[in-house]
C-alpha cells in the first residue's frame, strides 16, 4: 500500500499501513485544536519521510511494521510529545473517539449489524436482535433499516478496523493480538 | 510522583530555553536541532519539537525559510526574530535567578 508523507510516496505493508495510519491520526486528534494544526503534523510527517528513506535500502521495498513502530517509538505517542503528565488521561481521551461503526463479520446473523452496533453502543448485539425482530411485525420498518444499514455500514475487515469498531486503541500489540484471536 | 514524570517536567520547562538557545547561534535545519537536542538528552522523543517550534514560530520569537535538499523535498531552517532575542535575554535572565535561587534554597540550614 502506498502512503503520501507531506508529498513523498513511500510503500507500505498492510499491517505497517494500518499503524502508520492510526498514528497519524492519533496526532491529528491530539492537534485538533491547536493554531499550527496542519503544521505540526506536516512537520512530523517530512520527519517521518526522512526516517523512512534512510531504512529503504532498494527501490520499491515495502517497509515493513517492525520499521513503522520503530519509527513512531522514535517520534513519539501525543502524549510523550507533550510531556509526559497527562499520559494516560490523553491516551484514553485520544482513543475513545475512535470507535467506529462497523458491521461485525465475526460474529454476524445476516450482516453483522447488530453486533456492529452492539460495540459501538456497548450493548449486547441480542438485545438489538430481538428489536429487529419484532420489528418485522410493524410493517417490515426494521426490515428496510437493516438491509440500509448492511448496505451503508462497512465490514470491519482489517485488524485495525477490528480494533476501532472495538474501540481498542490501534497499536502494534492490539492488532498482533485481534490477528491471533482471529486464527483461533 | 514518578521520577521520570518530574525529571519530563523540568526538561520541559528548560526547552523553550534550550532551542531559543541554540538558535541564537545560528539557523538551524530541525533535524540537526533535534540531533543537538537528543544528545543533550534535553528530549526524549523527537516529536516534541515540532509544536514547540511551530508555537514559537506562531509567536513571532522565529522565522524560517525553505532550502532545497539534494535528497528529499526542501528543508525548514529556522532563526530566531528579533523579538526572540529580546525573549531569550528576559528567559535567560530568569533562568539565572531561578538557578541562583535554588541553590540558596538548598543550602540552607
Amino acid at each position: 500500500m502506498t502512503v503520501s508523507l507531506n508529498g513523498s510516496i513511500f510503500n507500505l505493508e498492510e499491517d505497517a499501513y494500518n499503524v502508520l495510519h492510526g498514528y497519524l491520526k492519533r496526532l491529528e486528534f491530539h492537534f485538533a485544536n491547536e493554531e499550527g494544526k496542519q503544521e505540526i503534523i506536516s512537520d512530523i510527517e517530512t520527519r517521518i519521510a526522512e526516517h523512512l528513506r534512510e531504512t529503504i535500502k532498494q527501490e520499491n521495498q515495502a517497509v515493513d511494521i517492525n520499521e513503522v513502530n520503530r519509527i513512531i517509538k522514535i517520534m513519539g505517542e501525543p502524549g510523550e510529545i507533550e510531556g509526559e503528565e497527562n499520559m494516560k488521561n490523553n491516551i484514553q481521551n485520544d482513543y475513545k473517539s475512535y470507535r467506529r461503526l462497523y458491521r461485525d463479520t465475526d460474529d454476524k446473523i445476516l450482516g453483522g449489524v447488530c453486533s456492529g452496533i452492539g460495540y459501538y453502543w456497548r450493548i449486547e448485539p441480542l438485545v438489538l436482535r430481538l428489536i429487529f425482530v419484532f420489528t418485522l411485525f410493524w410493517g417490515g420498518l426494521g426490515l428496510i433499516t437493516y438491509i440500509i444499514l448492511w448496505i451503508v455500514v462497512p465490514p470491519a475487515i482489517t485488524s485495525s478496523q477490528k480494533l476501532e469498531m472495538k474501540g481498542e486503541p490501534v497499536t502494534a500489540d492490539n492488532i498482533g493480538r485481534s490477528f491471533n484471536d482471529a486464527r483461533k | 510522583m514518578e521520577l521520570d514524570n518530574s525529571k519530563a517536567q523540568m526538561r520541559k520547562g528548560v526547552l523553550e530555553l534550550c532551542i531559543l538557545s541554540i538558535l541564537s547561534r545560528g539557523e538551524s535545519y530541525t533535524t540537526d536541532l533535534i540531533s543537538k537536542l537528543k544528545e543533550a538528552k534535553m528530549i526524549v522523543v523527537e516529536g516534541t519539537l515540532y509544536p514547540m517550534l511551530t508555537r514559537q514560530k506562531n509567536a513571532g520569537l522565529l522565522s524560517y525559510r525553505w532550502e532545497e535538499s539534494p535528497q528529499g523535498p526542501p528543508r525548514k531552517y529556522y532563526a530566531l526574530t528579533e523579538k526572540g532575542r529580546t525573549y531569550l535575554a528576559e528567559l535567560e535572565t530568569s533562568w539565572n535567578e531561578l538557578v541562583d535561587t535554588v541553590k540558596t534554597i538548598r543550602t540552607i540550614e
